[in-house]
């Protein structure tokens, strides 16, 4: 649609010989936040990693607000605006908390409210604290927030985030919650992978689903939440 | 006393040639996750190479300077010329470094003969300094001192600068430094550049000790091996101490049991190799 800031048509992924995206259609509607849904081992990652660079679609189209990116190398995919949190955090633990931030930063000159170093301390201060200290060293809660840090130096316009609240206490959970909503409610354009499935309900304007490479929903969340067969059928739970 | 002061000087100059050697190595393979098997190849170049500029009447370090660049630029175009070109297929990367090298042997051994090519040090630095009593060679405290400050400066890139931070990450995780927006080819050949300049430098400093003659190469190769594998791959603490162990080692060892040298090089490699396959250095910083 016309005011989607990214959109997949048909897109096709494979491991190898191993066929993994079967056609993947959805769109992400600038200044929104699409939650993603599915089981272990759906596809999920294999979106993000299609969007990412990091795998070729073999098929189909990714547009970047009318600029196709499918196929294109990751260094140039992040160079326009598409950032990942990955899942496992893939944190560079042999640098520094600020080395991290810092390779990651793209400077986007004259936009009022870029994300800097300040910027990102500023939202998380504990990272400020330990910035000298070697990214390995840092606890789950503050590694996933470097690699929250990580994303927005790279001035998004799109953000994936893959699983921000997997291996987290639910204190951790929650503080991440927070800060999806903040970036969402700066209207950044988000697409948001989870398992927890009622944070996602809560903060998602529009839900897809994927079971074995394939959507089977796609609509507002609000649909989806109150759908619990759609739910307990793909998602296997409430 | 003279011959353990000596033997000790020796092996710490030795340790820091091969410092020059490895770091290049160990970066080059923490980073492209595969060993350039013509390093060695590029020291013996530097050392020829050395040798003939200052026949032209260069001066010593000029001619060092000069090999290092032109051993770097040779490095730029095996990576963009060749292992670029196959991209992801890291054994079939390998087997050209090693057809290079070999390469590189055949067209020395025609450029330069069979003979070996004695590389003359500075002519300062050729009397012996004289120190509690002591006469040391000269020229060995000037490659420890060259050795010292390239680890400085190599230090300072890869330490404190972010091209050093980009290059630790693409050796950390190269898929995600590419997902943040790292251009790893340019990181690739500058680290070929940065390596093989070394490598290049290296072989002329070492020209003194050594000399450069056939064969230079693949006595080199398997020494940079070991120092990789002793301090772990992609890791400049690593090779800096574990150069210097191998050059103690190796140095002792051809003094003192000129028959065992090679096993006791190899043998705490693969004692490392068993226990610690990570090398004694990985996880040091976490
Ligand atoms: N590197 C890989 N090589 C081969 N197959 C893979 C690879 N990564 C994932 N797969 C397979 O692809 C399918 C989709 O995996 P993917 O990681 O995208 O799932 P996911 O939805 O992210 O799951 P999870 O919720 O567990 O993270 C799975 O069947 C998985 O086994
Ligand atoms: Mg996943």
């Amino acid at each position: 649609m016309a005011n989607d800031i990214l959109e997949l048509s048909g897109v096709h992924a494979y491991y190898g010989d191993s066929h993994v995206l079967h056609g993947i259609n959805f769109g992400l509607r600038k200044g929104s936040l699409l939650g993603l849904l599915g089981r272990n081992g759906a596809g999920k990652t294999t979106c993000m990693s299609t969007i990412m660079g990091f795998l070729n679609p073999k098929q189909g189209s990714i547009v970047l607000e009318g600029e196709r990116i499918g196929g294109a190398k990751p260094e140039t995919i992040a160079r326009k605006g598409i950032c990942l949190v990955p899942q496992g955090r893939r944190i560079f633990r042999s640098l520094t908390v600020k080395e991290n931030l810092q390779v990651a930063e793209r400077r986007v000159p004259d936009t009022p409210g870029a994300w800097t170093l300040a910027r990102v301390f500023e939202i998380f201060p504990r990272l400020k604290e330990r910035q000298s200290q070697f990214a390995g060293s840092l606890s789950g809660g503050e590694q996933q927030m470097l690699a929250i840090g990580r994303a927005l130096m790279g001035n998004p316009r799109v953000l994936l985030m893959d699983e921000p609240s997997e291996g987290l206490a639910p204190q951790i959970v929650a503080d991440v919650g927070r800060i999806i909503a903040m970036l969402k409610a700066e209207g950044l354009s988000i697409i948001l992978v989870e398992q927890n499935i009622k944070m996602t309900l809560n903060l998602a304007d529009d839900i897809v689903i994927i079971n074995t490479g394939q959507v089977v929903f796609s609509g507002p969340a609000a649909q989806a939440a109150a759908d619990h067969s759609l739910i307990s059928h793909h998602l296997g739970v409430f | 006393m003279q011959f353990w002061l000596i033997q000790t000087l020796n092996s710490i100059a030795f340790g820091g040639l091969l410092f020059l050697l490895s770091s290049g190595f160990s970066l080059i393979f923490g980073l492209m996750r595969m060993p350039n098997l013509a390093h060695g190849a590029f020291f013996m170049l530097g050392a020829y190479f050395g040798a003939t500029f200052m026949n032209w009447g260069i001066n010593f370090w000029i001619a060092a300077l000069m090999a290092g660049l032109v051993v770097g630029g040779l490095g730029i175009v095996l990576e963009r010329g060749l292992l670029r070109k196959l991209a992801g297929n890291a054994q079939g990367q390998v087997l050209v470094t090693l057809g290079v090298s070999f390469i590189i042997a055949d067209v020395c051994l025609m450029v330069w003969t069979g003979d070996p090519v004695p590389v003359p040090a500075p002519q300062w630095a050729r009397a012996p300094t004289f120190f509690i009593g002591y006469a040391f060679p000269t020229y060995r405290l000037v490659v420890l001192g060259v050795a010292v400050v390239a680890a400085v400066l190599l230090y300072i890139l890869m330490e404190r600068t972010r091209l050093g931070a980009m290059i630790r990450a693409g050796v950390d995780d190269m898929e995600m430094a590419r997902g943040v927006g790292i251009r790893v080819s340019l990181l690739f050949m500058m680290v070929f550049l940065l390596g093989a300049a070394l490598a290049g430098l290296g072989g002329t400093i070492g020209g003194p000790i050594m000399q450069a003659y056939p064969g230079l190469d693949q006595d080199m190769l398997p020494l940079a091996l070991v120092v990789v594998i002793l301090g772990g791959v992609g890791s400049l603490l690593g090779a800096f101490v574990g150069s210097f162990a191998v050059g103690f080692i190796y140095n002792f060892g051809t003094a003192l049991f000129p028959d065992f040298a090679y096993v006791i090089l190899f043998l705490p490699m693969v004692a490392v190799l068993v226990l610690m396959p990570q090398g004694l250095f990985a996880g040091a910083r976490q």
